[in-house]
């Protein structure tokens, strides 16, 4: 029988973050164990767990809403290994402003910084490469909607071409959400193409997902976080 | 209208060419950078100066530091400083008191090291004897921000607490 009570949501950062830290360093294993069941949810290891996930990220920690490097600091510093590749996503996100960040506490060590730039631009060349095969050469078959922009006959030759190249650039992950969101391809083509087009870049966006660990030399698989 | 799908999801990752790195077959490319990481969980603790102590006390600066030969020299080098008792965690019936930065707590070693075996070894009965008694009990000091510790001691006394911001 856990010494402490199940709770029903992750409290303020600062608060949390103080709690694991003295668990952590005083042995409260089954308090230390608590805290970080808590994140679980918000920091996936699975694809299904990130694709079903309704709170990602630092948005599971009560207002103020931390910055994400300061969650990957206390992370890594408390050996919450599990969730570092998934919080190295999220502070990929901020962009390298926030990454570069010098405000207290949110300042990234340079083996972090490093580790984490080096294996989400691992992830982000794998899904340009991803949206390049898909839109040039998984041969996306012909289609006869004509107010899509994939139907040959409608848009021949130079039109084709610049809609697959709209088409790549969409899914190259090259937008705000990152290389594990899904894209929106809007009007670039009829819903069965668009359709067919997502059910490959899901494909390839569970790859990317498969290799973060690996991608931010934390592990090599999700199995050893 | 899609006429032909004659295609098969393949996995993704037997699509990149040799010219286009995945994380498995890159790992050697880490930058050097990326193979130090020699920190731990340890570095949390630091030492503390032993002026920087409020008032005679037994340092800790690790839980494995407790050896009571290092004790004696910090104690009697410590100079008085301003201490403030905590408003919550100073229990009159305390058995011990711990000082974190300027904050004196005063509370019982039983309740705290219950399920904390290191917390437990820093409040032995052998440590205990040997600390000094400013206040008339064993008074040792914690190089732990108060209000962390006062996070800790909170969930510790709390009887079926839960940890929500209101509370706190």
């Amino acid at each position: 029988m856990t010494r402490f009570p199940a709770r029903r949501r992750v409290t303020e950062f600062t608060l949390f973050a103080s709690l694991l830290r003295m668990a952590t360093k005083y042995g409260f294993s089954d308090l230390r164990e608590q805290l970080v069941e808590d994140l679980r949810g918000a920091y996936p290891t699975k694809w299904e767990d990130f694709e079903a996930a309704r709170v990602l990220g630092e948005d599971i920690f009560g207002s103020p809403k931390p910055h994400p490097n300061a969650v990957l600091n206390l992370f890594t510093a408390q050996n919450v290994k599990f969730a570092i590749p998934f919080a190295s996503y999220r502070a990929y996100l901020g962009g390298f402003t926030a990454l570069m960040s010098d405000e207290p506490g949110t300042m990234l060590p340079r083996h972090t910084l490093a580790r984490t730039i080096y294996g989400m631009g691992l992830s982000q060349r794998t899904m340009t490469h991803a949206a390049y095969r898909i839109a040039y050469i998984e041969n996306l078959g012909v289609c006869q909607d004509r107010a899509c922009v994939l139907n040959v006959g409608i848009n021949p030759g130079e039109r084709r071409k610049e809609a697959l190249r709209k088409i790549s650039d969409v899914l190259s992950s090259r937008r705000e959400g990152g290389v594990l969101s899904t894209p929106s391809l809007g009007n670039l083509a009829c819903a069965n193409c668009a359709r067919e087009l997502e059910v490959y870049h899901a494909a390839w966006r569970r790859a990317c997902w498969e290799q973060l660990p690996a991608a931010l030399t934390v592990a090599g698989s999700w199995d050893e976080v | 209208m899609v006429t032909e799908v004659a295609v098969e999801i393949a996995t993704p990752i037997a699509f990149v060419p040799g010219n286009l790195p995945t994380a498995g077959t890159e790992t050697d490319l880490t930058p050097s950078i990326l193979q130090g990481d020699t920190r731990s969980s340890s570095e949390t603790f630091v030492n503390i100066p032993a002026t920087a102590l409020s008032s005679p006390t037994l340092s800790i600066s690790t839980v494995s530091d407790l050896a009571l030969t290092e004790f004696g020299e910090e104690i009697s080098h410590s100079e008085e400083q301003t201490t403030a008792r905590h408003d919550t965690f100073y229990f009159d019936d305390g058995n011990v008191e711990i000082v974190c930065g300027a904050t004196v707590f005063r509370v019982h070693s039983t309740i705290i090291s219950f399920s904390s075996p290191k917390l437990r070894d820093a409040l032995s009965p052998t440590t205990l004897l040997s600390a000094p008694m400013p206040e008339g009990c064993p008074r040792i000091a914690l190089v732990d921000n108060a209000d962390d510790f006062a996070v800790l001691l909170r969930v510790i006394y709390t009887p079926g607490y839960v940890l929500m911001r209101s509370a706190l």
